[in-house]
């Protein structure tokens, strides 16, 4: 960790919270300006006085907006996320249970896309024009157009309708005849996780794939691909070691897009198979007009596309030695 | 002995429509050891083409059409203990290599011909400014070089020789665990230089090693090379399109039109007695320090596209020169020896002599004079033809 | 400006001169565009699509109210409880009734409703996409132009703070609180889709302000908006049809999500509103008839967007 300055760090962690703070401040002007009072979407008939000056004054709402906003602002960077009315309870407590299933899939997911992507990206770029490419960029944009819901339900009809291999639902079997112990535990969620990480990673490759093609066609033109060839190195090498290993640069500054992609997905994903996460939990909360649940989940997975932001931003600069550190950018 | 013996060489690049481009046509000439050789000629003349050939760094669609490309090497599985060939291998009909212990580089596959690369024959490639690969440093892509063709090399020794390389060119060693971003350009250009020295290779090709260098690092550059060659003996191919620097360095060399040699032979008998109408144009288009008041005159026209050309001589359309029977065939190589004594044209197997390609050798002395007139070439009505 | 010679000249002349170079332009990217069988293969579907779109009457064999059994409105007579029993209907030719793609739940014919809904689909499609061009290519424009200023830095670090917005997230709380309507999801995406087109668009505005015809017009006191409209981006509009085409094939796949997620104009005819009606009255996996037609059209439209935009980015690759 020699390499990665203080100075660096401090600075891109400094910009990821200044993110924040703007994110969280146009969450709080979506939830204001909502048409008709805030308040209102969230009684239900049959509450009582009592409980309806609960919620004005959990949301401040008897506050000047001024100090509503500024509560806002200091309540979220403390965790206090407020009380969910739909659960009956603390917003917090739901996320921490519900944030480590989605990173699971999300990561999972992640991980095999950005395997994939550049790997199939680095032939199709290097082999460019060739019938093969051809046949396989355009088989990749077909995926890339599937929505993400409906191939799942062509994995769940293919490998638990009719073959039953996999279960389509749950992260773990829901009246087990086996005891629980840490083996098992990994197993049931290996066995219930891996439909949904098939039909995700099916399309969800295919964006960071679209990033190393074209900068891999362009690497094989430099003077050191040449250079590489001429020194008699294997067309493996060559094409691995010396064309690849550049092209991925642009792929790591690239990942935010790709990223965005598999949040969409897994958000689609969790629905599609029940997975108790974070995906799942702001559709229903949205439907059933819960907002504290809404904004929180809407905030964290923020958070999260700002952390792996922030994750590419040190890979990039890992990747890439003519970026001075320590120097800004 | 020679080290290299092309033998009508002819390369093409397949284009889309099923025509084919003549980057180099039955083009023959040999190299010695340590010796320098240059070919000159205006961009896209072929020059690059026919070096990235000899050890088939040719683009995706260009290929050899025939020809051979003898070499005094052979590959590491045919040799036998001294590094000749074993004689079983010469024997065998099928495998590409000859009595004398040369090996035809133009029948080897793209797997055998990477083992040559850099071993025998380095390059210098013309960006060589862009060679260096920015994500590894300096020093690890020599390092890279040494132990893919020697292998039994360890670790350590490879980069104490990638050190010792670097100091030879002028570099402090410890440079070698710079990336290629710290370095300036003079430097990078040596680092690539110490970089094809690394196996020590017989053969070193240096493709417009001076073009986009200011002067004062050209001349450098150009010392650096002439001092490897007296260290370690090594022959250098060079290419170039400036025929200044060409006279400064080589020892012989080849003048290139059109994918044809025009004219070969040792450097000063093409200086003082030149022979061919191309080589007479394109002296003239240079500057000389010795001549201050020299007009510039330039050959009129562009190079041909060598498009599935036809037949006849390749210069013939922008050479004022030109008769009737230029239009039927390229000339053959004829001696100019020959001519300038006796004043007539006789084709020449020698390639080591003076040869040209003109059929109006015979004239030389009137050629002569007149391409020193400026009005020879403005004056010239360019013909339909 | 107008010389003599200026003057003299025949009005069909000067139009030739001015859009001779244009047409040749034209030409020869299309002629390069056309090297790519898929480039063809997304004109020859988007124009299908597009029929559809205009004068879907003419494919479909019904009507969006059709029912099966009793046909088109006004209908009088109700289904018998066998025929209830009997939809969703699997493909038939004739006999009891003639809908080639089969029936939904509700007896209203397959093939109908995927033609009938391919004018949503182009509509938000080409909507999201030209919105967000609209919003993209002028601030890339603006922010290439005056490169390493302040306007810049702005911009730039406005589109760096979008970057961090979790895009389905963020469509989902708005859709639900702006109201579930067809303009709202537009502006949805496109609040989020313009950011690469931006940064696309400010890179090359970089390069080709130093080219010489920009110089030479700023020498020749052209204001900075003549230079930005009047030469740089008609050379930049090629790389934002690039960005169009993407970001109509995502809108697609977005509103079909979202569809699926419940947040969807239930009074419109779209593929994602046939997809999530399979879901939610339970016939995923027993009427293939039902399941694939509106996904295989999604993806058919959401495809040719993508050729038709992959295709012209080799049009407008200056590499070649």
């Amino acid at each position: 960790m020699t390499r990665i300055s203080g100075k660096y760090l401090a600075k891109r962690i400094v910009v990821s919270y200044l993110t924040l703070l703007v994110i969280m401040s146009l969450l709080f002007v979506l939830l204001r300006s909502m048409p008709g009072s805030f308040i209102t979407s969230m009684i239900s008939s049959g509450m009582t006085n009592e409980q309806i000056q609960q919620i004005r004054e959990t949301w401040g709402l008897n506050e000047p907006l001024w100090r509503q906003y500024i509560d806002f602002m200091i309540n979220y960077q403390t965790g206090n996320f407020g009380r969910s009315p739909t659960y009956n309870a603390p917003v917090a407590d739901l996320m921490i249970r519900r944030m480590p299933r989605t990173l699971v899939l999300f990561g999972a997911t992640f991980l095999i896309g950005f395997i994939i992507g550049p790997l199939v990206g680095m032939y199709l770029g290097w082999w460019r024009g060739s019938k093969k490419d051809k046949s396989i960029f355009s088989t990749s944009l077909l995926l890339y157009s599937m929505p993400s819901f409906w191939i799942s339900w062509l994995f769940i009809w293919v490998f638990n309708y009719e073959l039953g291999w996999l279960p389509s639902a749950y992260m773990f079997t829901q009246f087990p005849e086996f005891q629980w112990t840490a083996f098992t535990v990994m197993r049931d969620v290996l066995y219930h996780i891996a439909l949904p990480i098939m039909s995700l990673t099916f399309i969800g490759w295919v964006g960071s794939m679209l990033i190393m093609r074209p900068t891999m066609n362009q690497v094989t033109d430099e003077g050191y691909v040449f250079l590489a060839h001429a020194k008699g190195l294997s067309e493996r090498t060559v094409m691995i070691k010396h064309a690849a290993r550049n092209a991925l640069i642009p792929v790591a500054t690239g990942a935010v897009v790709g990223l965005a992609f598999l949040i969409d997905g897994s958000i689609i994903i969790e629905n599609v198979f029940n997975w108790p996460g974070m995906g799942q939990i702001i559709v229903t909360s949205v439907l059933n007009r819960d907002f504290p649940v809404a904004q929180a989940t809407f905030f964290l997975l923020a958070v999260l596309v700002v952390i792996m932001r922030l994750v590419t931003d040190v890979v990039y600069t890992y990747l890439d030695p003519r970026i001075k550190f320590g120097e800004g950018e | 002995m020679t080290l290299l013996e092309v033998n009508d060489l002819s390369i093409r690049y397949a284009v889309d429509d099923g025509s084919a481009v003549h980057a180099s046509d039955d083009v023959n000439f040999s190299v010695e050891p340590g010796e320098t050789y240059g070919l000159v000629g205006e961009s896209g003349c072929g020059k690059t083409t026919l070096a990235k050939s000899l050890v088939h760094l040719l683009d995706d669609n260009g290929y050899i059409e025939d020809g051979e490309v003898w070499f005094e090497t052979t590959l590491p599985q045919w040799a036998d203990e001294n590094g000749d060939p074993k004689q079983s291998v010469i024997d065998d009909p099928d495998k590409p290599v000859r009595a004398d212990g040369k090996t035809d580089l133009a029948q080897l596959n793209s797997k055998q011909i990477r083992d040559i690369r850099w071993r025998d024959i380095a390059i210098i490639p013309q960006s060589a400014m862009n060679a260096l690969n920015p994500v590894y440093k300096v020093g690890d892509q020599i390092v890279e070089a040494i132990l893919r063709h020697e292998p039994e090399t360890t670790a350590e020794e490879a980069h104490e020789r990638a050190r010792d390389l670097l100091e030879r060119v002028g570099i402090e060693p410890d440079r070698a665990d710079d990336y290629a971003h710290q370095f300036s350009g003079g430097m990078k250009q040596r680092a690539v230089i110490a970089m094809a020295m690394a196996c020590g290779p017989d053969l070193l090709i240096a493709d417009e090693p001076t073009t986009a260098l200011d002067v004062i690092i050209q001349d450098r550059i150009l010392e650096e090379l002439e001092a490897l060659q007296e260290e370690f003996g090594v022959s250098i191919l060079v290419i170039s399109h400036d025929i200044s620097v060409m006279a400064e360095i080589c020892d012989r060399m080849a003048v290139m039109y059109g994918g044809k040699v025009m004219e070969s032979g040792r450097t000063e008998e093409i200086f003082d007695a030149t022979a061919n109408p191309y080589t007479l144009g394109l002296k003239n288009s240079f500057p000389t320090i010795t001549s201050k008041d020299q007009d510039l005159v330039s050959i009129p026209g562009t190079p041909p596209t060598l498009r599935d050309p036809d037949e006849g001589c390749r210069f013939r359309e922008r050479c004022p020169f030109a008769v009737e029977e230029c239009h039927a065939a390229h000339p053959p190589m004829y001696d100019v020896a020959t001519a300038d004594a006796e004043g007539r044209a006789v084709e020449s197997t020698d390639r080591r002599a003076h040869t040209t390609a003109c059929y109006r050798i015979d004239e030389l002395e009137q050629i002569r004079t007149d391409a020193i007139n400026e009005s020879t070439w403005t004056d010239q009505t360019i013909e339909s033809r | 400006m107008a010389t003599g010679q200026g003057d003299t000249e025949s009005d069909g002349e000067s139009y030739t001169r001015r859009w001779e170079p244009r047409l040749e332009r034209l030409k020869r990217g299309w002629s390069r565009y056309s090297e790519h069988n898929i480039g063809i293969l997304g004109l020859v579907i988007l124009g299908i699509f597009s029929l559809w779109a205009v004068v879907p009457g003419v494919f479909a064999p019904h009507s969006t109210d059709w029912v099966a059994y009793l046909g088109e409105p006004p209908i009088e007579s109700r289904l018998t409880a066998e025929q209830v029993r009997s939809l969703p209907h699997p493909p038939a030719f004739g006999d009891p009734f003639f809908a080639p793609l089969g029936t939904n739940a509700n007896g209203n014919g397959i093939l109908s409703l995927v033609i009938y809904s391919a004018s949503n689909a182009m509509y938000i499609g080409l909507a999201a996409g030209l919105l967000s061009s609209l919003v993209g290519v002028p601030l890339g424009l603006i922010s290439g132009f005056y490169g390493d200023t302040w306007i810049d830095e702005a911009i730039q670090r406005f589109v760096d703070i979008m970057y961090g917005l979790p895009f389905l997230p963020f469509l989902i709380v708005l859709v639900a609180i702006r109201g579930i309507t067809t303009t709202n999801i537009i502006i949805g995406i496109a609040v989020t889709s313009w950011l690469n087109n931006c940064i696309t668009i400010r890179g090359e505005t970089l390069s080709l302000k130093e080219r010489s015809y920009v110089e030479s017009a700023k020498v020749a006191g052209a204001s900075d908006t003549r230079i930005i409209f009047r030469h740089i981006m008609p050379n930049v509009l090629p790389i934002s049809f690039v960005f169009l085409a993407q970001d109509a094939a995502g809108a697609v796949i977005t509103q079909a999500s979202l569809a699926y997620l419940g947040l969807a104009d239930f009074t419109a005819n779209s593929w994602g509103i046939m997809l999530e009606n399979i879901k939610s009255q339970g016939y995923i996996f027993d009427a293939w008839w039902w399941l694939l037609p509106p996904g295989i059209a999604l993806m058919l439209m959401a495809a040719s967007f993508y050729f038709i935009g992959f295709s012209m980015e080799d049009v407008t690759n200056p590499q070649r």
